[in-house]
């Protein structure tokens, strides 16, 4: 019996070679799937970890070991070593805060012992410190207090310095000595440079951020002997468990999971565990899930196409031996003979087939071969089953007689019918569900293609019958017989639906394509704000905006932006921008809402501008009648003022007050450049007595007493500040030549405060939803609506957008705004950095658009997508191998035309109707493939998954454009063309024309 | 196996057709004996073929029964008739080629015929090379058909047709595509074959001398029984109806409608037209 297998083998080498190549294409795709699979988790992998932060990759002990009594050793003893290994290298360090003076300067840098930290740095001079009292010190650090190899300098233990008793005396620096610690002689033995802050031996120990509370922006590194030896009361000990690259694998992600929640719940010697890898394992997984979203929607129908071509290869094989068949019945044999006789070649075709695609896919590389391997394997079979079942069912009278299955109308109207009813439900089902693609529902687009395909298919048969017929009534031979032999092939339908669906596919992929570019890039353009960010090192909010006005005076491409710390979770992100520079820098969609850029500006900074009091000299003088004043409260008249960078704030004392009109001067040491004046206030040690009466009559600056235009006379010019659960005790009044100031009740520092209108008062504010209350931001800055929008660049569908320069002056604050940052235009020049460093900044990052999208576009729906378009090209190449099969059969059989020859029908005349056959066929093919696509888009497009993380900003666009999915689709119906011209310009064999 | 008894009594059989229904067969009766050797002539269309489909069990007679050997076929199941054909019932067809699978040689195909007697209690199979011996094709087992002559390709399918040693060989335009002389020797298969095995063998064929040469020679006319020749001499039949089928040649000189008076007299009976 294997013996006769083979021998029909044998006979037939280009059917079994046809059904060996499809069955080798469907079983090579499917084991594809998770080579493609694995060579994308890879790539999303790799994708994500050049993006994680420093926190994404690291796992962080840290204790803070108290030195009052005998050092506790159990953190340092145990925690390296428990972090060690498993695809982690950890780096353990110690440090305190120490004071060194030198050079007429302090600084308060960290005093760090590091675990092989010396491997990590460039030495400009001296050596790497080995012995007890050697200090290695950074160029920077240095050179501020005037350091070099070889010199020996004192440190003593930092302590924060307690606050300042009122009145307030000059601000001073956070850290100070500890006078409880002997201060110690240390030796520098070398100056260091660090050639990557960023390499991730830092982890994120922030040691070289620029840090005015320090006045260092670089630790001084020394030995563990030298750290123990420094007297100190506190010292943090941490140990940063650095993730290798190599430890982030596909098949480790679980494990690597479960050793940090393990970690995370481990608190040996105090030690508080902290990972940013979970965040980084839950972004990777996103993206994985996603991924395996988006494959199957291009696998099944790639899969179904092969296995419809291979079920239509083996019917055409089959239906040539049903005589042959038909005589293996007629002689009674069993049913397991016969059907081994009717289809043993070609099922041996489909297992060599499918062994060769597995045998690929194990050559690529891919896992799980064969559990994707014995399901196409599995499919091919069936489909030769059902073949075969089509082909060699019914009476044996029928076989020998040639006659075509009968049940074979109703049997393809019944599968169609499920099919179609197949589409309706998955696409009801998706629609009805959250969206997600799981189920029945991962075959909807594929299916709606299909269930269009199947119905146009129908509606062409008898479209080509008719169509034939007229022709023919009009003396168009070629035409004519052309469409009847389309209308009579049985196959035509069949040929239709994979033209159409492999076609439909490719558009749809292209198209999906399309939308999620286009999603990315709105999406990008919107978080980022900007065509360019570059964020900048901490900086004060006046420092940050004027040297970026500084850089780009006119406003035509950079703006500076920071975003307000939230007073509250619950509160919107505040986000402050250089308003007037909005609509040249800011990327604006009309997704916003119906404010446009500028008028967000114009909301935002509402005209007049109120100036600010300006204070050009060290001292003012100011011009001050005093009434009902109580002598004994010894009460001082401050003035606050601001250097105009915000880098240094001084509270300027007048003196103590006196009865009567007098003038009043103070000394504003810190105002070497220019200050703003930001309020007057009183202050004494015992309080503030009621019903004082101030009249402010006028102030002046500099030895030259030149006037400053403070505006005492002018209503409006000052107000009184709201102060939290405080009512102001100051009342404002105009005088006869000044600002009258009444105190109604018992007064503090706080309350009798009264400052200059310099900015509209409250805030206006654009937000996109109303605000919860009336102050914004930690510093509690009043503000109101003046607008609103739906989307807020940078922000999203959530936030409020502030004017920087207005909060910064009502703020009055010394501290870093908060994610510093620069926009900049697309127009903005190629050396920008360049200028922002030499206007003070430093860029510490930069993202653009393209970057950011090329991140999105790495992610799992991004490379889903890419398997998409791929399984859209090798459905083209199964296109062709159809119309191939099909032309091949044909011409086998020889044109049914050409029995028409012996009536005088001109051999030309038979090509030519040939011809005009295929051709129509490819031409309905490519003008109905997209009516499909565009169905399956309608019923699911939206619900194919665009982001990893499922957030959109901005809705994505609702269809494709057209150029995308127009030049893929010419393309494609040309190659269909050109497949089909070169298919019919084969000759018929002289022996097929005889027959 | 000796061979099988054939009785076809009042067989009709119609294909039904969209066009409208053809009666190919319209009241059949024949019988034939174990081991007989009997030709089936006549013109194309006049039902022989339907006739042998139905004896073969390819089909079912609309009307009338048709009893092969024991079994009535109209009351067989399917899985019967199969069960037949691969044991007691030979069937060749025609045209040798479509009887043998071409990529096979020519022991296998006996092979493959004999599979379902081979799986039957109490049948006897000879050797694929006696059979091929009992053909006329000593020695050529392993020959593929297409290297075959004509005429030792229709003795191929003849020795796939009683490999399972059936009692009754159908056998359909053995003759038509050979030249005397392969003729000759088809028919002397046929010959051999029933001689050793005493099968009961139907030929069906338009030449006349086959079934001079098979000794009884049933001509089927429209669908009926038309005239039966033995041993060179033509004879008309009566049918199970009673009816009497006059020779075409006879028939052509009156037309449908023409009256006769019959007469019997001392057993001749005399037609005279009116």
């Amino acid at each position: 019996m294997i013996g006769l297998v083979f021998a029909a083998l044998r006979s037939r080498p280009a059917q079994a070679l046809t059904v060996a190549l499809l069955a080798a294409f469907v079983t090579a795709s499917a084991v594809g799937v998770p080579v493609f699979l694995a060579a994308a988790d890879r790539a999303v992998i790799g994708n994500e970890w050049a993006a994680a932060s420093m926190a994404e990759r690291t796992v962080r002990a840290s204790s803070t070991v108290d030195l009052s009594g005998e050092r506790d050793r159990s953190f340092e003893s145990t925690v390296p070593a428990r972090l060690s290994g498993g695809g982690f290298t950890r780096v353990f360090a110690a440090e305190a805060d120490v004071n060194i003076t030198g050079n007429g300067a302090v600084a308060n840098p960290r005093f760090v012992f590091r675990e092989d930290v010396c491997a990590h740095l460039a030495l400009l001079s001296g050596r790497c410190p080995a012995g007890s009292g050697e200090v290695l010190v950074g160029q920077g650090f240095a050179r501020l207090l005037g350091l070099g190899v070889g010199q020996a300098v004192r440190i003593q233990h930092a302590i924060p310095l307690p606050p300042p008793p009122p009145p307030a005396p000059p601000q001073a620096e956070g850290l100070g000595p500890n006078p409880a610690q002997p201060p110690m002689t240390v030796s520098v033995v070398g100056v260091f440079r660090v050639p990557d802050p960023g390499a991730a031996y830092w982890a994120m120990q922030s040691y070289f951020d620029a840090n005015s509370l320090r006045n260092a922006a670089e630790p001084v590194f020394t030995t563990r002997g030298t750290l123990e030896a420094l007297g100190h009361s506190r010292e943090r000990q941490y140990v940063d468990a650095l993730l290798d690259r190599s430890a982030l694998r596909a098949d480790r992600l679980a494990a690597l999971r479960a050793t940090i929640a393990t970690r995370q719940g481990e608190q040996d010697g105090g030690a508080q565990t902290t990972s940013g890898i979970p965040a980084l394992l839950d972004r990777i997984d996103r993206d994985r899930t996603t991924m395996r979203q988006v494959v199957p929607l291009a696998a099944v129908p790639l899969f179904g196409l092969g296995w419809f071509l291979l079920y239509f290869a083996v019917t055409y094989s089959a239906g040539e031996r049903r005589g042959e068949i038909g005589v293996v019945k007629l002689r009674g044999t069993g049913r397991i003979r016969r059907w081994g006789l009717a289809l043993g070649d070609s099922a041996l075709a489909v297992l060599a087939g499918s062994g060769l695609g597995a045998l690929a896919g194990a050559v690529a590389g891919g896992g799980q071969i064969w559990r994707y391997a014995l399901p196409a394997l599995a499919g091919g079979l069936v489909a030769v089953v059902l073949a075969g079942r089509r082909t060699f069912a019914g009476p044996v009278v029928d076989l020998l007689r040639q006659v075509p299955a009968r049940s074979a109308r109703w049997q393809a109207a019944t599968v169609e019918g499920v099919l179609v009813a197949l589409a309706v439900a998955a696409v009801l089902t998706l629609r009805s569900s959250t969206g997600t693609l799981t189920g029945l529902t991962l075959f909807a687009p594929g299916l709606v293609v299909l269930a269009v395909a199947l119905l146009v298919a129908r509606l062409v048969v008898p479209a080509a019958a008719a169509s034939g017929n007229r022709a023919l009534r009009r003396g168009r031979l070629a035409r004519g017989l052309g469409a009847l032999q389309l209308a009579r092939r049985p196959g035509t339908a069949r040929l239709l639906t994979v033209l159409v669906v492999a076609l439909a596919e490719l558009i749809f992929a292209t198209g999906a394509a399309d939308v999620a570019a286009q999603a990315r890039t709105e999406r990008v353009s919107v978080t980022l704000g900007a065509p360019r960010v570059l964020s900048v090192a901490p900086v004060p909010a006046a420092g940050l905006l004027g040297a970026v006005r500084r850089v780009d005076p006119q406003g035509r491409y950079a703006m500076a932006v920071s975003t307000v710390p939230p007073a509250s979770d619950g509160d919107p992100p505040l986000l402050a921008v250089d308003a007037s520079r909005l609509p040249q820098v800011a990327s604006w969609w009309p997704e916003f809402g119906p404010l446009s850029a500028a008028r967000v500006a114009a909301r935002l900074r509402p005209p007049p501008s109120p100036a600010p009091v300006l204070i050009h000299g060290q001292e003012i003088v100011l011009d001050l009648t005093v009434e009902r004043l109580d002598p004994a409260a010894g009460l001082h008249l401050f003035a606050d003022v601001i250097t105009v960078d915000d880098s240094f704030s001084q509270l300027a004392d007048f003196g103590a007050l006196r009865a009567g009109r007098h003038r009043y001067e103070a000394v504003m040491t810190r105002c070497l450049y220019v200050c703003r004046l930001t309020g007057f206030q009183l202050a004494s040690a015992s309080g503030v007595a009621a019903g004082l009466s101030l009249l402010l009559h006028g102030l002046t600056e500099g030895v030259r007493s030149t006037p400053l235009d403070a505006g005492f006379t002018r209503p409006g010019r000052w107000r009184t500040p709201q102060v939290r659960g405080d009512d102001p005790a100051a009342r404002l009044g105009a005088g006869p030549d000044g600002l009258a100031v009444r105190l109604s009740g018992p007064a503090t520092v706080a309350n009798s405060r009264i400052v200059p209108v310099d900015t509209p008062y409250p805030l206006p504010v654009v937000s996109t939803a109303p605000l919860p209350r009336g102050t914004l931001g930690g510093a509690g800055l009043p503000v109101v609506r003046a607008g609103s929008a739906a989307v807020l660049p940078s922000l999203g569908r959530s936030g409020a957008m502030v004017d920087l320069e207005y909060a910064d002056r009502m703020a009055s604050s010394t501290e870093d705004a908060s994610s510093a940052a620069v926009w900049l235009s697309a127009s903005a020049p190629a050396d920008i950095e360049r200028r922002l460093a030499a206007a003070g900044l430093t860029v510490t990052g930069s993202r653009t658009i393209a970057a950011d999208v090329r991140y999105l576009r790495g992610q799992g729906p991004g490379a889903g997508l890419r398997y998409h378009l791929l399984a859209g090209l090798l459905g083209m190449l199964l296109a062709v191998g159809g119309l191939a099969l099909v032309a091949a059969v044909d011409r086998r059989r020889g044109p049914e035309l050409w029995t028409l020859r012996a009536q005088g029908l001109p051999a030309r005349t038979i090509a030519r109707a040939n011809r005009f056959a295929y051709a129509t066929l490819v031409v309905a093919a490519v003008l109905l493939a997209p009516v499909a696509a565009a169905a399956a888009w309608w019923a699911t497009g939206a619900q194919v998954p665009i982001f990893a993380d499922g957030r959109t900003v901005v809705p994505p666009p609702a269809w494709p454009g057209l150029l995308p999915v127009l030049w893929p689709w010419l393309l494609a119906g040309a190659l269909l063309l050109v497949a089909a011209s070169v298919i019919t310009s084969g000759r018929i064999s002289p022996r097929r024309r005889r027959s | 196996m000796s061979g099988l008894a054939v009785a076809c009594r009042r067989v009709v059989h119609i294909y039904r057709a969209e066009a409208g229904d053809v009666v190919a067969l319209a009241g059949v009766d024949l019988s034939i004996s174990p081991g007989e050797m009997l030709a089936l002539v006549g013109p194309s269309g006049s039902g022989k073929s339907t006739l042998v489909a139905l004896l073969a069990g390819l089909m079912r007679p609309s009307a009338g029964r048709v009893h092969i050997g024991s079994y009535d076929m109209g009351k067989l199941s399917e899985a019967e008739i199969s069960r037949l054909r691969g044991t007691e019932i030979g069937v060749v067809l025609q045209g040798a080629i479509r009887n043998l699978l071409g990529y096979a040689n020519l022991h296998r195909n006996i092979w493959l015929a004999q599979r379902r007697a081979a799986g039957t209690e109490g049948i006897t199979l000879d050797d694929p090379d006696r059979i091929l011996d009992l053909v006329g094709l000593p020695g050529l087992g392993r020959a593929l058909v297409e290297q075959l002559p004509p005429g030792a390709r229709q003795r191929a399918a003849l020795a796939v047709g009683i490999a399972a040693s059936p009692g009754l060989l159908l056998v359909d335009e053995p003759t038509s595509q050979l030249d005397s002389r392969g003729r000759d020797e088809v028919l002397t298969a046929l010959e051999t074959v029933n001689a050793e095995r005493g099968t009961t063998i139907v030929v069906v064929t338009h030449d006349a001398q086959v079934g001079a040469r098979l000794g009884r020679a049933v001509t089927i006319r429209d669908g009926r029984v038309g005239a039966e020749g033995r041993g060179g001499e033509d004879f008309a039949v009566v049918a199970g109806d009673g009816t009497v089928q006059l020779p075409p040649d006879v028939l052509g000189s009156f037309p449908p409608g023409t009256l006769f008076a019959v007469d019997n007299e001392n057993g001749t009976v005399t037609l005279q037209p009116r």
